[in-house]
C-alpha cells in the first residue's frame, strides 16, 4: 500500500502537475556524404559513395524517422493523435539535406492514421516543410550578410586572445596544409577535413597514412572548438542566434497568454551542425563536442500545477542513436528555470533587433555622413551666398550707377566708346 | 468503323449457328470462331497501340528538357461570405488547406506523367535531373510531395523503410513576401496601382450590376467586385465538392453567371503586357536561363524543372504566352514546356501542352499566337525577352 502510494507520489510528480505546454526543436540533419572533399582526398571521387556529395543518405533518412518516431512519443501528451497543421510548423534552412531529413522526421512522426490516411498503400503523408534561401535566412541558416556581425567578427579575429589560442595549433595547420594540399588557416578549415575523415572512417574508407598520427585524437579538439567561434562576443552571439531564440521565446509568451486551443505546439527546425554549435555556444551549454547526425535541442515550456508557474526546460541529445536527452542545467537559473528569469538571463540574445541592427546601422551611417555631407555642403553654400551677396551688392551698386547713366544720357556715353572700338 | 462491322458481321452468324447445335460440323466453325476471335484480338490490339501510343510513354528522341507548372490539389474553401450557412463547419485541417482528394490528384498526376514521360525521366530520383520550387503555401507544397511521390517512388536500391514505398525529396520555396518566382506574390508598386485601377474599370462594367446585385442581396455582404466574385465562387466550389447542400439561390448564379466575372478576376491579375512583366517576368527570366543552358550544353543534366503553384499563376503563363481567352485552371491544371533538338537540322523547338485537370489522359498541344508551328527557340525566347523587366525592382518602383 506505501509502495503503491510512493508511486502515485511519484507519478503525480512527474505527469501530473507539470505539464508541456509548447516545444521548439532544432535538429541536425542525418548521415551525408562529404561536402567538399580536400584536393589530395583518395576518395574524391563522387561515384565511390552511395549519393552526390553533401547529400542525406538512406542511412540518414532512417536516423530522422527513427528520431521522428522518438518526437512523437515524447509529445504524446501535447500534440493531437492526427497530425494538425495548426499546431505543427516546421522550417529548414535550403539545403536538400535538410529539407529531406525534415520530411523523413516526419514521416516517422506523422504516419497517417483514420482519416490521415489518403492512400491505403502509402503509409505516408505529406506534411508542409517551409523554407527560405540561405542568402536571406538570419533566423535558421543563420547566413545572412550583416554589416555589424562582420566588423565584431573581424575584430575578434584580430583580437590577441584568439591569435594566442590559434597558435597553439600553427604546427598542425601546418601539417595539414602540407597533406591535404589546401591552405588550413583556422579552426573552420580544421573542422573540414575533421569532417571530411569522419565521415570516410565511418563509411570504411581506408584513411591515408598522414590521418593516423593526427585524427581522430589531435584534430577533434581544434574542429569542434571552431563551433563557438561564430557567437564569440555577446554582439556576435546577439546577432547570430538572437532571432531564433527570439522567435522561439515570443512563441512561448504566445503560449502563455493565449490559453485558446488553436496555439501553436510544436516548432520544428530543420538545421546543421553550425546551427546547433552556435545556439549551444551562445547559450552557453557548449562543452566542445562536435554536433554528431541528428543532435536535437529541445526547448520546453513547462506549466506547473503546484506553483502555478511556468518554466522554461532545455535538453539536448548529444547523440545520433536514440537515448534520452540530458537535461542542461541553464546558467545561474537551474534545470527548470522560470520564464521570467529566463527572459532576464538570455535577455542580450532575446533583445535583438536583427533587421534594424544590421541593415539599419548601414542606412545610419549613411545617413549620418549624408547629413554631415549636407551640413557641409549648406555651410559652404551660405558662405559663398554671404560672399556673393556682398560682391554683388558692390558690383550691382556700380551696375546700378552705370545703368542710370545708361538711361540719362547713354548715346552721348557709350557711342564713343563703340566707335573707339571699332 | 471498320472495327464495327467486323464485330456485327461476327455476331450475327455465329448466333445464328449456335442454334444448329450437335453438328459434326462445329469443329470447323469453332476454329473459324477461334481465328475470328484471335484475329480480333490482334486487330484491337493494333489499334490500341496506334492509339494509345501517342500518349504512352511519350517516345521522343528529340526532347531535351521538361518545365511543368501545376496547380494545387482540391482544397477546402479559403474563406467564408455572411450568409454562409457552413460558416462554423469544421473543415478537416482548417481553411484552405489540401484535402485526401487533392493529394491523390496530384498523386494521380504524378503517375501519369512518370508514365507519360517514361522514356524521359529517369525512374530514379537523382537530385542532378530535377529541380522542384513551391509556393510556400502549405497546399502547394504538400501537393508538390504528393505529385514527387508518385513521380520518383524508391528504386530498391533506395528503399530506405522497408514499408513506406516513399522517399523524401527536397522542395524549395521561398517566403510569400519574396516570392517572384512561383506564387508571385512579393510586393510592387507599380503592378498594384495598375491592377486596381483595372480591377475598377472592369468592375464598373454595366454587365456584372445585376449579378453584383444578386450576390450582394443574397450573401448579406457587398458583392461589387469581380474579386468578390472570385472568393465566392471558389469557396461555393469546394463546399460542393466537400458534399455539402449549397443554398437554393446559388442555382440561379452558380457555376454559369458567376463563371466569367471569376476568370476574369484570375486574368486580370496579368491582363496586359505591363502586368504580365511585372507577374511573369521574373519565373520567364527563369525559364529562359533554364532553356539557354540546355541548348548550350551548359547545364545538361537537369532536364526536369517543375512549379508548384495557384490558379492565378497557371493563368499569368498562360496569359503571357499569348493567349487572350479566360481560363479556369481546375485543380492539378498544368501547363508543360517541351524544349526539343532536331539534331540533323541543328535547331532547337518549343512544344506547349496542357491539362485543365488530372483526369486528362492526353495533353492538349497548343500553338502559340506568336509563333509558327513548330515554334523555334529564337522565336519563343525573342518572345519572352519582350516579357522579362531588366530590373524589375526598378521597374516596380518599390
Amino acid at each position: 500500500m506505501f509502495l503503491y502510494f510512493c508511486l502515485f507520489i511519484l507519478l503525480s510528480k512527474s505527469f501530473g502537475e507539470e505539464r508541456i505546454k509548447y516545444a521548439a526543436v532544432i535538429y541536425r540533419h542525418g548521415d551525408r556524404t562529404p561536402v567538399d572533399p580536400y584536393p589530395t582526398d583518395p576518395w574524391r571521387n563522387e561515384s565511390l559513395w552511395p549519393v552526390r556529395f553533401g547529400e542525406l543518405t538512406n542511412i540518414g533518412k532512417m536516423q530522422h524517422y527513427a528520431l521522428g518516431k522518438w518526437l512523437r512519443n515524447r509529445y504524446a501528451n501535447l500534440l493531437s493523435n492526427q497530425f494538425d497543421p495548426k499546431e505543427v510548423y516546421v522550417r529548414s534552412t535550403d539545403v536538400d539535406r535538410t529539407l529531406m531529413s525534415a520530411q523523413a522526421n516526419l514521416a516517422g512522426m506523422f504516419p497517417p492514421t483514420g482519416k490521415g490516411v489518403w492512400d491505403e498503400d502509402l503509409l505516408w503523408q505529406p506534411i508542409p516543410v517551409h523554407t527560405k534561401p540561405e542568402r536571406d535566412d538570419e533566423l535558421l541558416a543563420m547566413k545572412r550578410n550583416c554589416i555589424a556581425y562582420n566588423k565584431e567578427k573581424e575584430q575578434y579575429l584580430h583580437s590577441k586572445a584568439y591569435k594566442d589560442r590559434l597558435s597553439k595549433y600553427q604546427n598542425l595547420m601546418d601539417y595539414l596544409t602540407t597533406y591535404t594540399g589546401k591552405e588550413i588557416r583556422d579552426y573552420q578549415d580544421m573542422e573540414d577535413i575533421y569532417n571530411n575523415l569522419f565521415i570516410e572512417n565511418l563509411y570504411n574508407f581506408t584513411l591515408p597514412n598522414w590521418t593516423h598520427s593526427i585524427f581522430p585524437d589531435k584534430l577533434r579538439e581544434p574542429s569542434c572548438y571552431s563551433f563557438s567561434t561564430s557567437t564569440a562576443t555577446p554582439l556576435m552571439a546577439r546577432l547570430m542566434v538572437g532571432p531564433l531564440l527570439k522567435q522561439i521565446v515570443n512563441k512561448m509568451l504566445d503560449s502563455i497568454s493565449n490559453e485558446t486551443k488553436s496555439a501553436l505546439k510544436l516548432s520544428i527546425y530543420s538545421g546543421h551542425d553550425f546551427t546547433i554549435g552556435n545556439i549551444l555556444s551562445a547559450m552557453g551549454f557548449y562543452d566542445g563536442n562536435c554536433p554528431p547526425y541528428t543532435a536535437t535541442i529541445l526547448m520546453e515550456l513547462i506549466y506547473d500545477n503546484s506553483t502555478a508557474g511556468h518554466y522554461v526546460r532545455i535538453l539536448y541529445r548529444n547523440s545520433t542513436e536514440i537515448v534520452e536527452p540530458n537535461t542542461l542545467l541553464i546558467p545561474y537559473c537551474g534545470k527548470k528555470c522560470p520564464i521570467n528569469r529566463f527572459l532576464k538571463l538570455y535577455d542580450n540574445l532575446i533583445s535583438v533587433n536583427w533587421e534594424y541592427e544590421c541593415e539599419k546601422k548601414f542606412t545610419s551611417i549613411f545617413g549620418i555622413s549624408l547629413l554631415i555631407g549636407l551640413g557641409l555642403f549648406f555651410a559652404i553654400y551660405v558662405v559663398h551666398k554671404i560672399h556673393f551677396a556682398r560682391v554683388y551688392k558692390i558690383h550691382r551698386s556700380k551696375f546700378d550707377y552705370v545703368n542710370i547713366n545708361n538711361k540719362t544720357n547713354s548715346s552721348k556715353l557709350i557711342s564713343p566708346e563703340i566707335e573707339g572700338n571699332l | 468503323m471498320e472495327y464495327d462491322n467486323d464485330e456485327n458481321t461476327w455476331r450475327r452468324p455465329s448466333s445464328l449457328k449456335l442454334e444448329q447445335t450437335a453438328c459434326h460440323t462445329t469443329p470447323r466453325r469453332s476454329t473459324t470462331i477461334a481465328v475470328v476471335v484471335l484475329g480480333l484480338a490482334v486487330l484491337s490490339c493494333l489499334l490500341g497501340y496506334c492509339v494509345l501510343s501517342e500518349s504512352l510513354p511519350y517516345e521522343s528522341k528529340t526532347l531535351r528538357l521538361v518545365i511543368i507548372l501545376f496547380r494545387h490539389g482540391a482544397r477546402t474553401p479559403v474563406n467564408s461570405y455572411k450568409s454562409d450557412p457552413f460558416k462554423n463547419y469544421q473543415w478537416p485541417d482548417g481553411l484552405g488547406s489540401l484535402t485526401n482528394a487533392g493529394k491523390l490528384q496530384l498523386y494521380e498526376l504524378g503517375k501519369k506523367y512518370r508514365n507519360y514521360y517514361a522514356n524521359f525521366i529517369p525512374e530514379e530520383y537523382y537530385e542532378k535531373d530535377v529541380y522542384i520550387k513551391s509556393s510556400d503555401k502549405s497546399r502547394c507544397l504538400m501537393s508538390a510531395y504528393t505529385f514527387l511521390a508518385a513521380l520518383y517512388p524508391p528504386s530498391e536500391r533506395q528503399l530506405w523503410h522497408p514499408e513506406i514505398p516513399w522517399q523524401p525529396i527536397p522542395v524549395h520555396s521561398l517566403p510569400k513576401h519574396l516570392d517572384d518566382i512561383v506564387a508571385q506574390t512579393k510586393p510592387c508598386k507599380v503592378w498594384k496601382s495598375m491592377y486596381q485601377e483595372l480591377l475598377d474599370e472592369k468592375n464598373a462594367d454595366p454587365k456584372f450590376a445585376e449579378l453584383f446585385d444578386y450576390l450582394s442581396k443574397h450573401t448579406n455582404q457587398s458583392m461589387r467586385s469581380v474579386l468578390d466574385v472570385d472568393f465566392l465562387y471558389s469557396t461555393l466550389l469546394a463546399q460542393q465538392d466537400a458534399g455539402l447542400k449549397l443554398p437554393e439561390w446559388t442555382k440561379n448564379v452558380f457555376p454559369n453567371k458567376m463563371r466569367t466575372p471569376f476568370m476574369l478576376s484570375l486574368a486580370l491579375l496579368s491582363y496586359n503586357k505591363t502586368l504580365q512583366r511585372l507577374k511573369v517576368g521574373p519565373i520567364l527570366a527563369e525559364i529562359k536561363i533554364n532553356l539557354q543552358e540546355t541548348v548550350n550544353r551548359a547545364n545538361s543534366d537537369r532536364s526536369l524543372f517543375l512549379y508548384s503553384g495557384h490558379d492565378v499563376n497557371v493563368v499569368a503563363l498562360w496569359r503571357a504566352l499569348g493567349y487572350e481567352e479566360l481560363l479556369e485552371p481546375e485543380y492539378g491544371a498544368s501547363l508543360v514546356l517541351e524544349l526539343h533538338e532536331e539534331v540533323e537540322q541543328d535547331s532547337f523547338f518549343v512544344k506547349l501542352f496542357y491539362r485543365n485537370n488530372t483526369k486528362v489522359e492526353i495533353p492538349m498541344e497548343l500553338n502559340m499566337p506568336f509563333c509558327d508551328d513548330p515554334c523555334t527557340y529564337k522565336r519563343f525566347i525573342q518572345h519572352i525577352e519582350s516579357l522579362i523587366p531588366a530590373d524589375w525592382e526598378a521597374e516596380c518602383q518599390n
